[in-house]
């Protein structure tokens, strides 16, 4: 009898670890994440910048970003908060409004100087990638591009930094080991590695056009916390 | 009555002192202003100026700016700062406000104010006399000596033809644009006669040439010689100068036809219309001043009506028209434009503007319409004073703003902090020794912000050992720098200027030693 028992649960423990398996393999599973590219600019002069620490620009297609099953664009509609409450041009809403055109019309000005934008996402996520576009009417680079993601909304605790090209600390974050790029229609890809959060911080300090700092929008990808 | 009227000119004036005076040092120093004040800072320190018939422009701007330097305290050129220079142009635009209000005893008190009143909120007028440039005191000059002609005109006597010569000597000693707005006055003169003979039947008469009074006249165009003759020959130490105040004509017309290196200053004749009418380059904020320009417009239609209303001089508001038209043509079709120098007739866009929106106010006879008459003129104050401020504080040095002309971008002043950041590190502080290689020798406005370090070489030749604690270069000498260069910098990348590009080389110890202390 004690030895029927045994196969008994024996076989229930196997199917169960066997039906749970594929379960698990199913959650982590690493799938395609769909992203929208905007219409690229062809236009505007060369770029005349150059540093030790820009990026060569790379023309080729970005590949496929692959993330666990169930990540999602989360950030669409999501509140915006800036250190800028008046952008000069357009409104912080419009970072997230999925308009992600090179026309003028979809430009967020944020005044000069180290200034940041940042999504709440309503709730912790796993956050796989945050796409980003300054601007591409045109070629320009960026300064002191930190991405930042915390649970606080103040960005006081447990802040985890997923990118950094400050090389000089001018913005008081940090130096950064992040390379600077050209702005194009592709954005700039951050992974972000499940990083679990509920509030994403962009910041920038002015541009190689001029020194106001702009947004066209801002993707979070992510899926909810478990 | 004359209680609030004395009242809405003293706001008006307070308006334009504000866009005037407010941040003067916010703006990076364009290469021009630069310039200018290196020669205002040599005549400080050593007491010299000698007129350059190639460059430069007249003498009475360094000349202008040494009380302000006195009384700024500074010692000597490398104390001083930018906003005791720019205080000239600026009290200049601020004259220029109070002369405006006083063209109301010709053109009518509501012209005055409501020109006043534009002209104190005007992007543009605001923009150029925070400007240390000849342009604004050229401008003063220019509209005072109107003034005090039409004064001279209407009571002929010694004391208004002398200020009338006062003011052409001073235009002449400042700038050489003096002459088309001399031609320009003297033809608008002529053609204002021409249309009151019209007016009256009769043909010219030698009577009347005859009765003028030619001994005033005289007094005054001697008078604007002695001026001009006292700036040019630097207070008389300098012989020559009266002299090239007169040769410098050859080389200004062969740069107004825009030759050689000056013809990228080469635009189409539209070109100040178009500044003036409509602005969007890019994503950014949309510029005009067509308020302004429909005013004068309609000021310029009124100007020819034949009634006119009593405190309102008939030949005053055609001269103005006439004159601010024959500059405008003149002006649009030198091929050499720069937006400065539109600015002389758009004052006289400003005083018809003036003219255009008393009419205005005039016309709604009936007193309930004229008060939302009043109204929309002052929302088209308004968004001119919006405009001003945007253009002024928010994008004083962006090339979306339309004034903004080949100026210094605000990553030159990066560059120049930095170079002070590593001056700091270094063994010798300010004497550290920097190179600026420019084979063309454009590197203005960078001898005005290193004014305080001692050892900066400007080489527009290949130095023989170019290694240093600091060299700023263009890209074009990357090859040759790798070539002969011994140390190892780090290098970063600015744009003085929108497509002006320049490299600053960091020899590596002071870099990693400015790294390691910024922490």
């Amino acid at each position: 009898m004690k030895t029927f028992w045994t196969l008994t649960l024996g076989m229930m423990a196997l199917l169960l670890v066997s039906g749970m398996v594929p379960a698990a393999a199913a959650d982590d599973e690493m799938v395609e994440v769909k992203i929208e590219l905007p219409e690229p600019f062809f236009g505007g002069t060369p770029i005349d910048y150059w540093s030790e620490n820009l990026e060569k620009e790379d023309f080729r297609d970005r590949p496929p970003f692959m993330a666990p099953k169930g990540t999602e664009l989360v950030s669409a509609g999501k509140p915006v908060t800036s250190s800028d409450k008046n952008p000069s041009l357009g409104e912080l809403k419009m970072l997230v409004d999925g308009d992600k055109n090179y026309a003028k019309n979809s430009l967020i000005e944020l005044a000069d100087g180290t200034q940041w934008v940042q999504i709440d996402l309503e709730a912790e996520h796993e956050i796989y990638a945050i796409l980003l576009w300054h601007f591409h009417e045109g070629k320009r680079v960026y300064f002191d591009v930190v991405v930042q993601v915390s649970n606080d909304a103040e960005f006081k605790d447990g802040v985890t930094t997923l990118y950094n090209n400050d090389i000089d600390n001018s913005s008081g974050l940090g130096v950064g080991a992040d390379k600077e790029y050209i702005e194009n229609n592709k954005g700039r890809l951050v992974e972000a590695k499940g990083a679990k959060a509920r509030y994403v911080r962009l910041y920038s300090n002015g541009n190689t056009a001029d020194d106001m700092n702009h947004y066209v929008e801002a993707e979070v990808f992510a899926r909810a916390a478990k | 009555m004359k209680i609030l009227y004395l009242a809405l000119l003293a706001a008006v004036l307070a308006v334009g002192a504000f866009f005037r005076l407010h941040q003067l040092d916010k703006r990076p120093l364009h290469g021009d202003e630069a310039n200018q004040a290196v020669k205002t800072g040599i005549l400080y320190d050593k007491g010299t100026y000698v007129y350059d018939p190639h460059e430069h422009h007249g003498p009475t701007l360094y000349y202008m700016a040494q009380p302000f330097l006195k009384l700024s305290g500074a010692a000597s050129f490398k104390d001083t700062q930018i906003t005791a220079y720019r205080l000239v142009p600026a009290l200049c635009g601020i004259l220029l406000v109070a002369l405006t209000m006083a063209y109301g005893l010709g053109l009518g008190a509501w012209a005055g104010f409501w020109a006043a009143l534009l002209l104190a909120v005007s992007h543009g007028m605001a923009y150029y006399s925070r400007y240390y440039i000849q342009e604004m005191s050229l401008i003063l000059f220019t509209w005072s000596a109107v003034f005090a002609g039409w004064r001279f005109i209407r009571c002929p006597g010694y004391g208004w033809a002398l200020l009338f010569g006062l003011f052409a000597g001073l235009m002449h000693a400042t700038k050489e644009t003096s002459l088309p707005i001399f031609m320009a006055m003297g033809g608008a003169l002529a053609l204002v006669w021409a249309w009151e003979c019209l007016e009256r039947r009769e043909t010219p008469r030698r009577a009347e040439l005859r009765a003028l009074p030619w001994k005033p006249l005289l007094a005054a165009a001697a008078l604007a010689a002695a001026v001009s003759v006292t700036f040019f020959s630097s207070f008389f130490t300098h012989a020559r100068g009266p002299l090239d105040s007169v040769l410098t004509y050859a080389t200004y017309l062969k740069r107004a036809e825009g030759t050689g290196s000056t013809g990228i200053h080469d635009h189409p004749w539209y070109y100040y219309l178009s500044l003036l009418s409509w602005h969007w380059k890019m994503a950014g904020p949309k510029w005009t001043e067509a308020p302004v320009l429909a005013l004068a417009l309609f000021g310029a239609v009124t100007a020819l009506w034949p009634k006119r209303t009593p405190d309102e001089d008939k030949r005053l508001v055609r001269f103005l028209l006439f004159f601010t038209l024959a500059m405008t043509v003149g002006f649009s079709l030198i091929p050499y434009k720069s937006p400065w120098n539109m600015l002389v007739f758009y004052q006289g866009m400003l005083l018809l503007a003036g003219c255009g929106a008393a009419a205005l106010v005039r016309m709604a006879r009936w007193k309930p319409l004229q008060a939302p008459m009043t109204a929309l003129l002052l929302a088209g104050a308004a968004f001119l004073a919006n405009q001003s401020w945007l253009g002024n504080f928010k994008y004083a040095a962006d090339v979306r703003n339309p004034y903004v002309y080949a100026h210094t971008s605000t990553a030159a002043l990066r560059m120049v902090d930095r170079v002070h950041q590593i001056a700091a590190v270094h063994p010798d502080g300010n004497r550290m020794i920097v190179r600026i290689i420019r084979p063309g020798g454009d590197y203005w406005p960078l001898p005005w912000y290193f004014r305080d370090l001692e050892r900066v070489g400007y080489h527009v030749g290949f130095p023989a050992t170019p290694d240093a604690a600091v060299i700023i270069s263009g890209p074009e000498l990357n090859q040759l720098l790798k070539e002969h260069l011994k140390d190892d910098y780090f290098v970063e990348s600015c744009a003085l200027r929108p497509g002006i590009s320049l490299q600053v080389r960091i020899r590596r110890d002071l870099w990693e030693k400015f790294m390691a202390e910024r922490g």
